[in-house]
């Protein structure tokens, strides 16, 4: 079931939540709606899943426009941040509440609703799990019974908001995975929300980035990455360094310094040149190109190493990525050369 | 060398005591031993003496114009408490603090003068007591008024114990409901009714047991006819008034007993389901 939407936007009382926005979700796809708070990836969630009502703009599920299709006849499925689960009733009871709450027409049998509850729990690996009470579950095993839910009903369209928001780090790498096995099984339409970069570029088929209510860059997790359409895409998706240079004749210079790359698409004038931390790289000799500068700090991450540089004599800092074998220690001056970046017009705002 | 036995950030023992004991002691003066006293001045001239206390038509009659009032006035005060708790937790609208504010009213006007606004509006002198007049209407010196009069006292008490829960709860259940197809009307009797059951049934406890005792409001608005438009708590009040204070007692026994009860049945569903009444079930 492919969505799209079409100029949508909604107004809350304060703060516009979204303002034309627009975007298509290809049937089968797993898309991410990746943005900080405040971003109105929710909200665009909620409206496609009918719990909210646009003030502007439509909401197409194929070619039927849904955007006033009550929230119960829309055919989703929706997986609340804190899962939602009803605290009373059994896992059982829970992911059958869909199927018992239809119309005596179209309900479908106890058998059969049992036998659908089986394959369910089957799914998300809950067998045998089925008459305990959400308060004695694990937030993991929660939040796959809330899916189990949701899918239940063979919703159109899947939606998950940050589903996995509340989980520990290794229970998310998991349920990651497995969601995205789930997909691959159910090759369901899913729409989720997330503010985590690394699980959206994981996970997702296609990420859609928002900032302030708007579509920033719709594209494939490489798209987003390697090419990203503006600098907020650029250092929302991992980390960056902002380095201010200027453009003239189509190359790039850091203050009297060339910097051996092109940028044939810069206008002369204000640049602002975006690294990430592997994108520069230690030089054994001074030459044309190279920065020098002084190791402020290292810190370790789980990933590997990361150096806090200020440049001479600008005292501008960047971050780089430590080789693993270098030796280099703090207070050690160090020579630097710059081997590919992104360049955008300078913005006004200074020192990000 | 070993630690003080008594964790670094509580009391010391000695203080700890003396706060104890005075609370004990401040509790058994003023509410255990005048408890005690209602039943023992109850018997005070035997069991018999204390049954026959209850042969009396006109006590008879009070303690059914109690039940009878209480039956009317709890269920109608479960129905608004609900709304509004469910309006107030649920909806953002304009007003919603006023009506916030409105619904703790009976708790800080005292009820006697509540009883006199009652008087006045539906008084014989009152705004609307030509009408009712005209209409052959009682209201003041009846059922009705003695019935409105209980409603006003006691209509926080549901609602308060509804509304941080259903506000701390919030939303996402009956969100969830609806995304799985369930009406508003579904979702609300199969989630958020059992979501908040045990609350619910907590502040209709104490809806009661303030129905059945209040005093003040209703001394206003019902005239004292005995065998008619007396309570319990007032027929307690006329008895006690001719000395007679057997059946005085006896009459107020049963108020204290029900009271007992009500305690007693708050304390178990605290103890049996604390958590959900106060808003931290499990999740």
């Amino acid at each position: 079931m492919e969505i799209r939407v079409e100029h949508l936007s909604k107004d809350f009382a304060e703060t516009a939540a979204l303002r034309d926005v627009s975007v298509t979700v290809r049937s089968g796809e797993l898309m991410a709606l990746l943005g900080p708070s405040g971003s109105g990836k929710t909200t665009l969630l909620r409206v496609i899943a009918g719990l909210e009502v646009p003030d502007e703009g439509r909401v197409l599920f194929g070619d039927e426009d849904a955007t006033h299709v009550p929230v119960q006849n829309r055919g989703v499925g929706f997986v609340f941040q804190h899962y939602a689960l009803f605290r009373h009733m059994t896992v059982t009871q829970n992911i059958s509440y869909g199927l018992r709450v239809r119309r005596r027409a179209d309900r479908p049998g106890a058998d059969e609703i049992d036998t659908r509850v089986r394959s369910l729990l089957a799914l998300v690996q809950l067998e045998g799990l089925g008459a305990r009470f959400p308060a004695q579950l694990s937030g993991g095993q929660r939040q796959r019974v809330a899916l189990a839910r949701a899918l239940a009903v063979e919703p159109r369209v899947l939606l998950l908001d940050e589903p996995f928001g509340a989980l520990d780090a290794k229970v998310r790498k998991d349920l990651r995975r497995w969601l995205r096995e789930i997909h691959e099984h159910t090759g369901q339409t899913t729409v989720f929300v997330t503010h985590d970069q690394d699980e959206a570029l994981e996970l997702a088929d296609r990420v859609a980035i928002l900032k302030d209510g708007r579509i920033e860059q719709v594209g494939t997790p490489e798209q987003v990455h390697e090419t990203p359409a503006t600098p907020f895409v650029m250092s929302f998706i991992g980390d960056t360094t902002r380095l201010p240079v200027r453009a003239r004749g189509g190359s790039l210079w850091y203050e009297e310094t060339p910097l051996s790359l092109a940028a044939p698409d810069q206008g002369d004038g204000p640049t602002d040149l975006y690294l990430r931390p592997w994108d520069v790289a230690f030089a054994d000799t001074a030459e044309a190109g190279t920065l020098s500068g002084t190791i402020l700090t290292i810190r370790r991450s789980a990933a590997g190493r990361r150096a806090s540089i200020s440049l001479i004599p600008s005292g501008q800092i960047i971050e780089v990525e430590l080789p693993i074998a270098s030796l280099a220690a703090v207070r050690d001056p160090i020579l630097l050369r710059i081997l590919r970046g992104k360049a955008f017009p300078a913005s006004e705002q200074r020192g990000a | 060398m070993r630690n003080p036995p008594h964790r670094p950030t509580t009391e010391s023992p000695g203080v700890r005591i003396a706060a104890t004991l005075v609370c004990f002691l401040f509790l058994g003066v003023f509410l255990v031993l005048p408890l005690v006293a209602v039943f023992v001045e109850a018997f005070g001239k035997g069991v018999s003496a204390y049954f026959a206390s209850f042969q009396d038509p006109d006590a008879l009659a009070a303690i059914r114009l109690t039940l009878t009032i209480a039956i009317i006035a709890v269920p109608l005060n479960l129905v608004f408490g609900i709304a509004a708790s469910w309006a107030i937790a649920k909806f953002e609208f304009k007003g919603k603090s006023l009506l916030i504010t409105l619904i703790d009213l009976p708790f800080s006007v005292s009820p006697v003068v509540a009883g006199l606004v009652f008087v006045l509006l539906f008084g014989a002198q009152g705004l609307l007591g030509p009408w009712l007049i005209a209409h052959r209407i009682e209201v003041i010196f009846a059922l009705p008024g003695i019935v409105l009069a209980t409603i006003f006292v006691t209509f926080p008490f549901v609602a308060r114990e509804l509304i941080p829960l259903m506000q701390d709860q919030g939303t996402s259940d009956e969100e969830a409901a609806l995304t799985l197809g369930a009406s508003g009307f579904m979702a609300f009797w199969t989630v958020t009714l059992p979501n908040v059951r045990w609350a619910l049934l907590y502040g209709v406890l104490l809806c009661n047991a303030r129905a059945m005792g209040e005093f003040g409001a209703v001394a206003v608005v019902s005239g004292h006819i005995r065998g008619e438009t007396n309570t319990m708590p007032l027929h307690v009040e006329i008895l006690y008034n001719e000395y007679n204070f057997v059946a005085a007692f006896a009459v107020a026994s049963l108020l204290a007993l029900l009271a007992l009860l009500t305690l007693a049945a708050k304390s178990f569903l605290e103890w049996r389901y604390g958590d959900a009444i106060a808003g931290r079930a499990a999740h």
